[in-house]
């Protein structure tokens, strides 16, 4: 029964039906489906979010079973890509939601048409440069975002209004260089840490969507469950020196500052993009290889074992490789077995 | 954990003091954000609350 799904959502008074019928009419972005995003994702499908669409770029492993509440020890086994199999499963969640699963790397190239059409874009993401591109982004179509990051037992939630509210450039004004981060490796993560955050996040998301903008955690919401520390941070006005949403340089989509290697979190691995569009075909790059290097093979990716590494190869050129965390020594290897 | 600082010190020496380098650092002043540009500058008075934090930029 339509009506009923969400009766007892419509009766907490922040959403009341109107909001409920707001919530039906909007679209969002969720970038990045592990940890975080799986659970954003869940949450605002169940609370019938009209249309949810979900970027990912990354399969399951065993590694992450203990915080991607939406994978599960067969997912392992199947080998397909996390917005395939949680566009499998948000849509057994309610089928009121249009779910569209997108198996990409959100990049330079492809970013603004991955936004195109939504009301709001939220942060599932597992590295830094992908943020500042998605900032980038938003605050060039004026798009609000909300940003989301956790580790270890701590977490960040930041929602960005462009023009209204600090963006993340005007708080970090760059970012980190590659590998002085903390990640998921050497600084561990407890499963509740990225829940918490999630559910965060997605009430920032009601809020917006069903006209209660007004109500928006002003400023940076951090916690720590581990000491029991929870607050929120007054943010300054956004900064006219800051070089996205003061100056409009928007230097990540412009692509200078955005790098083709990328450490992944939390495994033992790099992604490398190859530079501009690219299209391969994975039944011949699987006939090439040496049969027995073969793990699996399907319309999704390829997977195959050379060296002592692990390789995925999806179809739009990328590759994560496992068991190392050089982006050089990675650069060589997607060289070497795929070619630039 | 919480220690007591000098008045006056400024917040690039409590960084430094304090050997905080995370390259995502979050200073806060009685829970408001100080922004990096105004570390060398920000003066910390008697009574003032800092807290560093680390943003998360994992998911």
């Amino acid at each position: 029964m339509p009506g009923g799904r969400h009766r007892k959502q419509e009766l907490f008074p922040g959403l009341g039906t109107e909001g409920q019928a707001a919530l039906a009419r909007s679209t969002v972005l969720v970038a990045g489906c592990g940890a975080t995003g799986g659970t954003i994702a869940a949450l605002l499908v169940r609370a019938g979010v009209g249309r949810v669409r979900i970027v990912d770029r990354d399969f399951p492993e065993l590694t992450n079973l203990g915080r991607q509440l939406l994978y599960d020890e067969a997912d392992l086994a199947a080998g397909l890509p996390k917005a395939v199999i949680a566009r499998e499963k948000l849509g057994r969640m309610n089928s009121e939601v249009e779910v569209e699963g997108i198996v990409a790397d959100i990049n330079p190239g492809n970013v603004l048409d991955l936004i195109e059409g939504v009301d709001l874009i939220l942060d599932g993401l597992d590295n830094q440069a992908t943020r500042y591109l998605i900032n980038d982004a938003a605050v060039s179509r004026g798009l609000p975002w909300v940003y989301v990051g956790c580790l270890g037992s701590a977490g960040n939630v930041m929602t960005v209004i462009p023009g209204r509210s600090s963006c993340l450039r005007c708080l970090f004004p760059h970012p980190a260089p590659p590998g002085t981060l903390p990640t998921c490796d050497t600084a561990g993560i407890i499963g509740p840490a990225p829940s918490l955050v999630a559910s965060a996040a997605a009430a920032e998301a009601l809020k917006l969507l069903s006209g209660s903008g007004d109500l928006l955690t002003r400023g940076l919401f951090t916690f720590d469950l581990w000491t029991d520390n929870f607050r929120v941070i007054s943010l300054p006005a956004p900064s006219p020196a800051c070089p996205c949403c003061g100056e409009r340089r928007f230097e990540f989509l412009a692509g200078w500052l955005y790098s083709g290697a990328a450490t992944m979190c939390g495994i033992d691995a790099v992604q490398i993009n190859p530079p501009g569009a690219a299209r391969l075909n994975l039944a011949g790059l699987a006939g090439r290889l040496d049969p027995e290097a073969l793990i699996s093979v399907n319309k999704y990716l390829v997977r195959f074992q050379a060296e002592g590494f692990s390789f995925a190869v999806f179809p739009d050129g990328r590759v994560i490789i496992h068991g190392t965390t050089d982006h050089g020594q990675a650069r060589a290897l997607y060289d070497r077995y795929i070619g630039f | 954990m919480a220690e007591e600082v000098p008045e006056g010190v400024r917040v690039a020496e409590l960084i430094d003091l304090f050997k905080e380098n995370d390259q995502s650092l979050i200073v806060e002043v009685n829970r408001r954000f100080v922004h990096p540009r105004d570390y060398r500058t920000y003066e910390i008075k008697a009574g003032d609350q800092v807290e560093f934090d680390p943003a998360g930029f994992r998911g």
